[in-house]
């Protein structure tokens, strides 16, 4: 039986407590009250509404008379973009909570409510600065996250999977069981900031819910392979988030209150580090695949790490280009780093229950193991050298202070 | 789509994959789309050092150019890929073999640790296209299953 004992929270909560529900008014009431409801009258009356009758040019409408044109890709978000009045968010604060930068304000709501209204610090919608946000090129990142996408039931043809060796077959099960683990991580921590970002910034709110979709989508495509080629899930990986998850539960601040929430801190760890080491191990996994059926598997999850590594490179590369304070930003992202790259290193690369069927599998068996090992040696500078090559790229040069062994440790 | 024969590596034969690859519109947008400005560079040919520069956009390979060694930075490359003759045209005819690269010739094995060959460029999160995108990349240069490559 679970123990009744409740651990202590490694965040500080404010405490809270479950308010006494309102007693309902009778039914009755309720019906009279809708039937009597101004929009119900007026509904009744046969009068449209507001959004019929305000002027498409001048009023509240917006962009009447536009004609996208499908680009080279189709109706893409540049296509739409390329006639927007707004096709970039402008570098303030919004102030509706359910306004977009394509939508304008409704002037009868004064300016008191609009600042009662307007996204707060503990409140949904909160991330509402250019800064905080926007990645250049969004729009492009965006529509390749959902074209690059893979569709199982056209891309994958499961019944040409191929039986392997017993210890291969083992080898990748447990290679895909780490991923699993490693990929639910990401979409858990990632998750929760979708819902803080203000609409404003449409185009990043639809990239990072398809970068959600694809850790979602790879982690059943793992389990199905796994279940459906006579292994089973492999052994569970303790420590596999290496620092992530402390980093990410202070960049959050636990998601309560009033306080400032530090979404780059998260997305340095998740999307610049954590995705880049699994683009590396995602290549050596489609090097080490005896079977096309898991080449496509391993070719698509580098091609998703890939791009999450893009996203989190521009957002850091925007972040300092446009922060109001450079230097404070460089410095805490060098300290999360500074935490994560040893942790990292520990937990996660130098982790037996991930280099060793990887090994297996490079090796294309138990008998090939040392070969296998010798490839993961050799390729080992890589996991240092891209991360920071990165990072020079983004304006977060950090050769003099990487905590990842520019050389292999075994 | 006709039958094809040129030498590799020729302008001629990275024409012969744009082509393939610009008339299966279909088989592209099933990867996704494409923007890249990539160099495949063949070093040590019979002709010495060839560099074809390729411009993809869409689900199109738009551009093939014969670049000098000089001329290379001016064509301002995402990512470049390179290696000796020899491991060009053992890729070549393995795909050519087998249809589509074999497990040992795959663009991503053969560029794993840097040799046969490799992958690189000028900024990083560029060269990481080449990852982005490895699919489209692969499918084209598995075009070279269709073309009767002879080799200088």
């Amino acid at each position: 039986m679970a123990s009744t004992k409740r651990e202590p929270s490694p965040v500080a909560l404010p405490l809270t407590t479950r308010p006494r529900p309102v007693p309902l008014p009778p039914p009755e009431e309720v019906k009279e009250k809708l039937y009597h409801h101004q929009e119900a009258q007026r509904i009744r009356s046969g009068q449209l509404g507001e959004w019929f009758t305000t002027p498409l040019v001048g009023g509240l409408w917006s962009e009447w008379g536009k004609h996208a044109k499908p680009d080279r890709i189709g109706m893409t978000f540049m296509a739409i973009n390329q006639v927007s009045a707004t096709p970039e968010p402008a570098d303030d604060s919004f102030r509706r909570l359910l306004h977009s930068r394509y939508i304008k304000t409704h002037p009868g709501i004064a300016h008191e409510l609009e600042e009662k209204i307007a996204p707060k610090y503990g409140t949904s919608r909160e991330l509402d600065r250019r800064y905080q946000v926007w990645i250049d090129h969004a729009g492009e990142l965006t529509e390749e996250a959902l074209d690059r996408q893979m569709r199982p039931a056209r891309q994958l043809r499961w019944e040409e999977m191929t039986p392997l060796p017993d210890d291969v077959e083992r080898a990748f099960d447990q290679f895909a069981t780490y991923l699993i683990q490693a990929l639910y991580l990401c979409s858990d921590i990632g998750g929760p900031w979708m819902g803080l970002i203000h609409y404003a910034f449409a185009e990043v709110k639809s990239y990072l819910s398809y970068e959600l979709f694809d850790y979602s989508l790879m982690c059943g495509l793992l389990r199905k392979r796994v279940m459906a080629n006579g292994g089973g899930m492999g052994v569970g990986i303790e420590g596999l988030d290496g620092g992530l998850l402390e980093v990410c539960n202070e960049a959050s601040q636990g998601f309560v209150g009033a306080v400032d929430r530090d979404f780059n801190a998260m997305v340095f760890a998740v999307d610049v580090l954590f995705n880049g080491l699994l683009m590396d191990i995602a290549r050596l996994g489609q090097a080490g695949a005896r079977s096309r059926f898991d080449r496509q598997l391993m070719t698509q999850l580098t091609q998703d790490c890939a791009r999450h590594v893009a996203f989190g490179c521009r957002r850091i590369s925007f972040y300092l280009r446009h922060c109001p304070d450079h230097e404070e930003a460089v410095v805490k992202l060098h300290l999360v780093a500074d935490r994560l790259e040893p942790l990292q290193t520990e937990n996660h690369l130098l982790n037996p229950k991930v280099l060793e069927p990887l090994a297996m599998l490079l090796g294309a068996g138990c008998g090939g193991i040392t070969e296998g090992m010798r490839i993961l040696r050799e390729f080992w500078p890589q996991f240092a050298a891209n991360y920071l090559a990165r990072l020079d790229t983004i304006g977060l040069g950090r050769h003099d202070r990487c905590l990842i062994p520019a050389q292999p440790p075994f | 789509m006709a039958n094809s024969a040129a030498e590799f590596p020729s302008h001629q034969w990275f024409e012969l994959l744009a082509a393939r690859m610009n008339e299966q519109r279909a088989k592209y947008q099933n990867f996704g789309f494409v923007t890249a400005r990539a160099v495949f560079r063949i070093m040590g040919t019979p002709a010495g050092n060839r560099n074809f520069g390729l411009v993809f956009d869409g689900f199109e390979c738009l551009e093939v150019t014969e670049l000098d060694d000089r001329a290379i930075a001016g064509f301002d490359p995402d990512w470049i890929i390179e290696g000796d003759y020899a491991t060009w045209t053992e890729m070549v005819s393995s795909i050519k073999a087998h249809g589509e690269a074999d497990p040992d010739h795959t663009l991503n094995r053969l560029c794993l640790l840097g040799h046969p060959l490799k992958v690189y460029g000028d900024d990083q999160t560029r060269v990481d296209i080449f990852f982005r995108q490895l699919f489209s990349f692969q499918a084209f240069i598995d075009e070279a299953a269709a073309v009767e490559t002879s080799f200088a």
